[in-house]
């Protein structure tokens, strides 16, 4: 009984393992993916992704308090 | 259009408004649905905080009694309210992101249909007693394989998404957010297979699983959330989009052997218990990775943060996941294991990262997003206000508190002169504390869901141009 006990718990272990090791490898795999892909080539472009000519960096946005709080100074 | 595949999407149907239109059904319908669960836990919630220092309380009713009451409460927040927010948020950061238009959207709109039937099941499941007994994954193995099918369907539209995208180069939000849509199946895939029958690897499948369902759902969904609305509400982008990336993949390679720290002590092998702690410390390096970039890039900005009901919550989220990850980090390690180990102080430590930062980060996220999608205002700042300071305060009154009773409960456990009762009265002011913490934070829900319905079903004065928008948008 305990021998058995212990071999199932060797063999929960390998696949909790073997999952573990699947995710680490879609993570390296992502990371091959976008090597490849040319999405390290220019770092610094990315940091601007999220800007566009609609909602461009230096104006930020959802100051919906700003109103109010200066109403309340004045 | 990236990848030589055809895309109906040209350049006049990139405009965020456009994205918005098409985002609007399926994406409030995840949130509404996510913002019933929360209201529906939170109650649950409150008759286990007080069962715990009034145990008679409902203690007449079989299907209210603690054992059931509190992995109700613990499912529904985690598979209703933060999964289905949580996905809701991810598709609209996708498809801005991305400049794509969220596909399948009959389809998204009908698992998450499905997705709140297997919910109210399994709710009437755990009620009756039926229950699988493991923590995170009470829901019933059928249950739980319709809600991890109902992800894996919006993972497809997240997978075609990424696929027929209009930009090249991948914002680290997106890298985070595909990550989540891989990762979340297999865990819970993988979790419903019967083969951990035996009580020391069920055991080690349980924190294989409850860790990373945190670690690799909802933080990689509430970083990329943070990397998104962090820039885009100061205007300023990111630091450093180097250690952005840096971070990301730290998660990738360190995160999913974390939760065996949990078992310290056990029957699992030491080996297996030691690789998990060094990993838990190695996290270390991209959870200050992260908190070194969000810093940097507010620092100057703070008056954005006041102004801004997003950023207001957001910030405060981003603070909490640098806390309770290097709080994590050192709770793993054996000395400081021995006498937090069954006590209260991990509850706490499980609040601060699924309410302080993952909540937090949500609630931020639909303060931005909702206006854009029903073209609508806010009701009242006065109440986002309200919800913001009962949330804040709620949430560090549940915390502090238990995390000092749970040390001294720890304390007095690992004291052999003390009787094991007056342990237990010890932490009784320190469980009442949570009680009260707990009013505020459903006060806060409620206000929250008030706004999100009074701003769903547009009700009141329709706004001229909603304030939330740019100044250039506006004029557009």
């Amino acid at each position: 009984m305990l021998l058995e006990t212990s071999i199932n718990v060797s063999y929960g272990i390998w696949i909790l393992l073997l999952f573990s090791l699947l995710i680490i490898l879609s993570g390296i795999g992502l990371f091959i993916w976008a090597y490849f892909s040319g999405q390290f080539d220019d770092i610094n472009k990315g940091a601007q992704l999220p800007f566009n000519e609609e909602e461009p960096a230096g104006e930020p946005t959802d100051q919906i308090f700003k109103d109010n709080d200066s109403k309340q100074k004045n | 259009m990236i990848g030589g595949h055809q895309s109906e999407i040209d350049s006049t149907f990139q405009s965020i408004r456009f994205l918005d239109e098409k985002a609007r059904y399926p994406v409030l319908f995840l949130v509404v649905s996510g913002v019933f669960w929360l209201l529906f836990g939170s109650l649950l919630a409150l008759m286990a905080s007080v069962k715990m220092h009034a145990p008679e309380f409902l203690g007449q009713l079989s299907f209210l009694t603690f054992g059931r009451v509190r992995p109700l409460h613990l499912n529904t927040m985690v598979y209703g309210w933060a999964s289905m927010t949580g996905a809701g948020v991810a598709l609209w950061l996708l498809s801005r992101t991305l400049r794509v238009a969220i596909p399948m959207r009959p389809y998204i709109i009908g698992v998450t249909a499905l997705w709140n039937i297997a919910l109210l099941v399994g709710s009437v499941q755990i009620l009756a007693g039926f229950t699988r007994g493991i923590e995170w994954l009470e829901f019933p193995v059928s249950t739980m394989i319709v809600i991890v099918w109902c992800i894996l369907v919006i993972g497809i539209a997240a997978m075609f998404m990424l696929f027929y995208r209009n930009v090249k180069t991948l914002y680290v939000s997106v890298w985070y957010i595909i990550a989540a849509f891989l990762w979340l199946p297999l865990l819970g895939g993988v979790s419903s297979m019967p083969i951990f029958d035996t009580p020391t690897v069920q055991a080690g499948m349980n924190w294989w699983f409850a860790h990373n369902a945190l670690g690799l759902w909802f933080t990689p969904i509430g970083l990329a959330a943070a990397y998104y609305f962090i820039p885009k509400v100061i205007g300023r982008p990111i630091y450093s989009y180097g250690l952005s990336l840096l971070g990301f993949w730290g998660l990738a390679l360190f995160y999913n052997w974390n939760g065996f720290h949990h078992l310290i002590g056990s029957p699992l092998p030491t080996w297996f218990v030691t690789i998990s702690i060094a990993a838990s410390v190695m996290m270390i390096i991209p959870v200050v990775v992260v908190a070194v970039n969000h810093h940097m890039t507010v620092v100057g900005s703070f008056s954005a943060v006041k102004h801004s009901p997003t950023l207001r919550f957001v910030v405060f989220a981003a603070m909490s996941y640098t806390f309770v990850s290097l709080q994590g980090s050192i709770q793993a390690l054996r000395t400081t294991n021995e006498i937090i180990h069954f006590t209260h102080f991990v509850v706490a430590h499980a609040h601060i990262g699924m309410y302080a930062f993952v909540t937090m980060m949500l609630f931020g996220s639909c303060y931005y997003i909702l206006p854009r999608l029903t073209n609508w205002e806010w009701q009242s700042h006065k109440l986002i206000k309200a919800h913001f300071w009962l949330s804040a305060i709620g949430i560090i009154l549940y915390t502090v508190p238990l995390q000092v009773g749970g040390v001294l409960q720890g304390l007095a456990m690992n004291n052999p002169d003390i009787p094991f009762m007056d342990t237990m009265n010890l932490t009784i002011p320190y469980l009442i504390a949570r009680s009260v913490a707990g009013v505020l934070l459903t006060v806060g829900h409620l206000i929250f869901a008030y706004l999100v319905i009074r701003i769903v079903a547009k009700v009141g004065l329709k706004p001229e141009i909603p304030g939330v928008w740019s100044k250039k948008i506006k004029e557009a």
